[in-house]
């Protein structure tokens, strides 16, 4: 195939040529069929020589599973296997940019590879958006060495899934916290602590009439010339369920900054922190009957992970279908838990209700964490008057929404907390802790 | 050493040019451009009857104004009766030649009747166009000169292109105006302007040797156009090697640089990191930005006018400069931590990220391309005297009897045209028979590997991983938990 250089100079040769046999003039005419033949005389030779088959190159991907504020070493590599050299070979490595940031290094080259040699570039991208993303596919274009010739391939299997988990910079905050000590008592990282009858060890005391002789310490009554009893704490674990709206509605405003991505970022600094107080944690992600995903209650840091993958996955789609919804959970599961709905609750005051009922009858403690729409969703900042007099409107007309929610869920004793970006997570902790302290379906 | 070897091809070209600047000079007489038939130099011919058409132009349109506002007042003063006084006219006719002489030079001394004015304008007109002709190569060759320079300054095969071009059209132009002339000349119709104009070309462009073959390369003609492809051979070859080798340079600079910014800016904003949260938590309160959101405020409606969307774009612009300064701040540093731990973790990753190892050597650069240059001179210098001298090929290969060999047809430059054709044709067509079987080869050893999916790729089409799969309800096994249905 010609390229863009070949194309230029057959036109011109095309030109010269039929000036030259107008003109009758041997100049144009030799120079013409000099221009010419310099386009098609090296293209035998170029298909010959040209085995991109022979030409292996793949794309070695630092990690697979990501946390949206890490970064990731790509590394592209190309090995000519052949006996000849390429002249002039281009690499690209595609990727999207409104998922990905190119923070450091290129991700395409221009170069020649001699036989039997390798050639290795890489970049670090930066992931933009949660989820999980295609990278790639590697495209090849070997050219001949004046650019006249070009033959372009994509490479096969070169397309690479990237697993981007929400940004980890919660967690770490919650983390840094509750490793001072006088912090971690608000943000109760501590596990509450009550004795029973459990296996881990929770201290020791005098003897008391009544203690069975199985729980005296001996070595430590020995040294300390009395009985000693030792205690061990109860097992009495908590089931949270936290049930994401992944209805489409959720994925208004800023790609970055959407309810969804909030709930999920909720979702997860919930499930770590409870995990550490070694509650048991699972997660239901619903809009519609075809993306209904259920992940079992589970503990554990493993089951940290799990749903880590479980929520990266989940897209924002369909519309939302609460009573259908609660009904699949039920089916699913009918243990008495701790259960945290995040929702914009963007249906009609009814169906929340009559989805709520539904949980009523096995005794959950249901507390709704209602992202406000408007404040997510509003994320320009220069707007003009007119925008601003609708956002207003639309603020005024979702504030009542929820007030009537808020009055139809009232006598089932559900709490609905509407929540902002800044507030989202210490809302959700905070409720979390309050219902453990009240001792919320234990 | 790949710069230096850069820059010595470059200078190579332009020797070759000058080579070609004499070619040139040797059948293109540019002595009768430069001065006009009156001895001349043309430059100050052209902008001279330049001015002076301009000077006609003006005081046309001057005696024009004049006569309309002059015969507009009669005809009021006489009431819609009569046209002027003939004494107005003479009137007007000494007022302009003495008042425009006071202003304006004349080509002849002394301003000129209204009557012969559109006849001075069109010998005027005709100087202009001899002079805008021989002017027009003046230009072509400044243009040439320009373009040789950039072309050694700026690596561009385009820039080569235009110096080529530009010569051959000065060539070109006098064929055509010449050309031009001889076609209405058939027609009986001539113009005088064309009459006259020099012709800078040497009669032997129009005649090649082509029967003896030391001749046919020593003649200028054919030597020109040798030279001036030469030329644009060694511009792509430089182009090619500029292509393959500058942006690994100028990429391993670039990011060399910008490893050390971030190296130097992430060690400044680890020691400054408290520093910096200081300076935002103080800018914070000084634009009173309230910790907690106001949603609550909102759903309170304690009665006091309170405007939520006003309130929240205010709160996210003061909070925009902030987030800027804390986000750059920690992604910096960040990046920098990530930075040193990939490179003390994967040795080669400095390496690849600046693409140190895709830089072609120098010594294999110089090989390939002195091979490949040689070899494509002289294939195309072969090729092209075979097709100019379809005489012996005919004659040899083809067997044709002397009738039609040394017919006057043979002599003609179209009779090219009977190997031209299927010459160029006959390389496409031998590349897509081993392009074919090559490919064929590659299914055959494919198949017997089992690598269907290279296959397919390997005819052009990519077949895209399904990565939507099927999103069924999913429910994973725990560890821990015991079923509670």
């Amino acid at each position: 195939m010609l390229g863009g250089k070949g194309r230029t100079l057959v036109l011109f040769s095309v030109f010269f040529l039929t000036a030259g046999f107008a003109f009758e003039n041997y100049f144009l005419v030799y120079f013409a069929i000099l221009l010419i033949f310099s386009t098609v005389v090296s293209l035998p030779l170029f298909y010959y020589q040209m085995n991109i088959e022979e030409l292996r190159v793949h794309r070695e991907l630092e990690k697979e599973k990501v946390f949206k504020d890490d970064f990731v070493h790509v590394k592209v590599v190309i090995e000519n296997t052949s006996k000849n050299s390429f002249d002039f070979l281009e690499i690209r490595d595609y990727y999207n940019p409104e998922l990905f940031r190119l923070v450091l290094g290129e991700n395409f080259i221009s170069t020649r590879i001699g036989p039997k040699k390798q050639v290795k570039f890489s970049y670090i991208l930066e992931p933009k958006v949660r989820g999980e993303y295609p990278l790639g596919p590697l495209s090849l274009v070997v050219k001949d060495r004046l650019g006249f010739n070009s033959v372009e391939r994509i490479v096969p299997d070169s397309v690479s899934d990237i697993l981007v988990y929400p940004p980890y910079e919660d967690i770490k905050r919650i983390e840094i916290l509750g490793s001072k000590r006088s912090l971690s008592q608000n943000y109760g990282l501590q596990r509450s602590k009550q004795k029973g009858l459990g296996s881990e060890f929770y201290g020791m005391r005098k003897y008391v009439f009544g203690d069975q002789f199985r729980l005296i310490d001996w070595k430590a009554s020995a040294r300390s010339q009395k009985l000693i009893v030792k205690e061990f704490e109860s097992e009495r674990d908590v089931s949270v369920m936290i049930l994401v709206d992944s209805s489409n509605s959720m994925a208004g405003g800023a790609i970055e900054n959407t309810k969804f991505e909030y709930a999920i970022r909720a979702c997860m600094l919930l499930t770590k922190v409870a995990l550490s107080r070694k509650d048991n944690v699972g997660v239901f992600t619903y809009s519609d009957k075809k993306n209904f995903k259920f992940l079992k209650p589970g503990s554990g840091e493993d089951h940290f992970y799990q749903i880590l993958d479980f929520v990266a996955k989940v897209k924002p789609q369909g519309k939302s279908r609460f009573v259908e919804a609660m009904d699949f959970l039920n089916r699913r599961y009918q243990k008495r838990s701790l259960i945290f709905i995040i929702s914009d609750l963007e249906a009609t005051p009814k169906e929340v209700g009559q989805a709520i009922r539904k949980l009523i009858p096995f005794n959950h403690t249901v507390i709704i964490i209602n992202p406000f729409s408007p404040w997510f969703e509003i994320h320009e900042i220069d707007l003009s008057s007119t925008d601003k007099a609708l956002a207003e409107a639309i603020s005024e007309e979702m504030m009542e929404h929820i007030i009537k929610i808020k009055q139809e869920v009232r006598n089932l004793g559900v709490n609905i907390i509407t929540v902002g970006p800044d507030d989202m997570m210490n809302q959700v902790l905070g409720n979390y802790m309050e219902a453990k302290k009240k001792g919320s379906a234990y | 050493m790949t710069r230096n070897y850069i820059l010595a091809l470059k200078i190579i070209n332009v020797l070759i040019f000058v080579w070609i600047l004499f070619i040139f000079l040797s059948i293109f007489h540019f002595d009768t451009v430069l001065t006009t038939s009156n001895g001349e130099l043309v430059i100050l011919s052209f902008l001279n009857s330049l001015k002076n058409i301009l000077t006609y132009i003006v005081f046309i349109v001057a005696y024009g104004i004049a006569f309309v506002c002059i015969g507009g007042v009669s005809y009021i003063f006489t009431a819609g009766g009569s046209l002027p006084e003939p004494n107005i006219y003479t009137l007007l006719n000494n007022f302009f030649k003495e008042l425009f002489e006071l202003w304006f030079t004349f080509p002849n001394g002394e301003s000129p009747d209204f009557d012969n004015i559109l006849d001075l304008i069109g010998q005027e007109f005709a100087v202009f166009n001899e002079n805008l002709y021989l002017f027009a190569f003046q230009i072509l060759f400044i243009i040439t000169i320009i373009y040789v320079i950039k072309a050694f300054l700026k690596t561009d095969p385009k820039n080569d292109i235009i110096v080529i071009g530009s010569l051959v059209l000065m060539l070109v132009l006098p064929l055509m105006v010449f050309g031009l002339r001889d076609m209405l000349a058939l027609f009986y119709v001539s113009l005088p302007n064309l009459e006259n104009l020099p012709n800078p070309l040497d009669p032997s462009l129009e005649q090649i040797p082509i029967d003896n073959i030391f001749q046919f390369f020593s003649s200028p003609v054919i030597l020109l156009a040798i030279a001036s492809y030469i030329y644009l051979e060694l511009a792509f070859q430089i182009n090619y090697t500029h292509t393959v080798t500058q942006p690994s340079l100028e990429r391993r600079l670039r990011l060399e640089a910008q490893l050390h910014i971030l190296e130097s800016e992430s060690h400044y904003i680890t020691a400054n990191v408290d520093k910096i949260k200081e300076e935002a938590k103080a800018r914070r309160e000084e634009l009173k930005i309230e910790e907690k959101a106001t949603i609550g405020k909102f759903f309170a409606r304690t009665g006091e006018t309170f405007s939520f969307v006003k309130e929240m774009i205010e709160k996210r612009k003061l909070e925009e400069e902030e987030k800027k300064l804390i986000t750059a701040a920690s992604k910096t540093r960040r990046l920098g931590r990530y930075i040193n731990q990939l490179f003390r973790e994967d040795s080669e990753a400095r390496d690849t990220i600046t693409a140190r190892s895709s830089a072609p050597k120098p010594k294999s650069l110089i090989f390939s391309t002195a091979t490949n240059f040689i070899f494509r001179v002289g294939l195309l210098i072969i090729i092209s005297f075979v097709i100019i001298h379809p005489k012996w090929f005919m004659e040899t290969v083809f067997n044709l009897p002397p009738a039609i060999v040394d017919s006057v047809a043979m002599y003609s430059p179209e009779v090219i045209i009977i190997l031209l054709a299927p010459l160029i044709l006959l390389f496409p067509v031998i590349s897509k028979i081993i392009s074919s079987i090559k490919h064929r080869n590659l299914i055959i050893r494919l198949q017997q590997e089992g690598r269907i999916k290279e296959i397919l790729a390997s005819v052009g089409d990519y077949v895209k991983k399904e990565a939507e799969e099927e999103e069924e309800i999913e429910v994973q096994e725990t560890t821990t938990l015991n079923e509670t249905g």
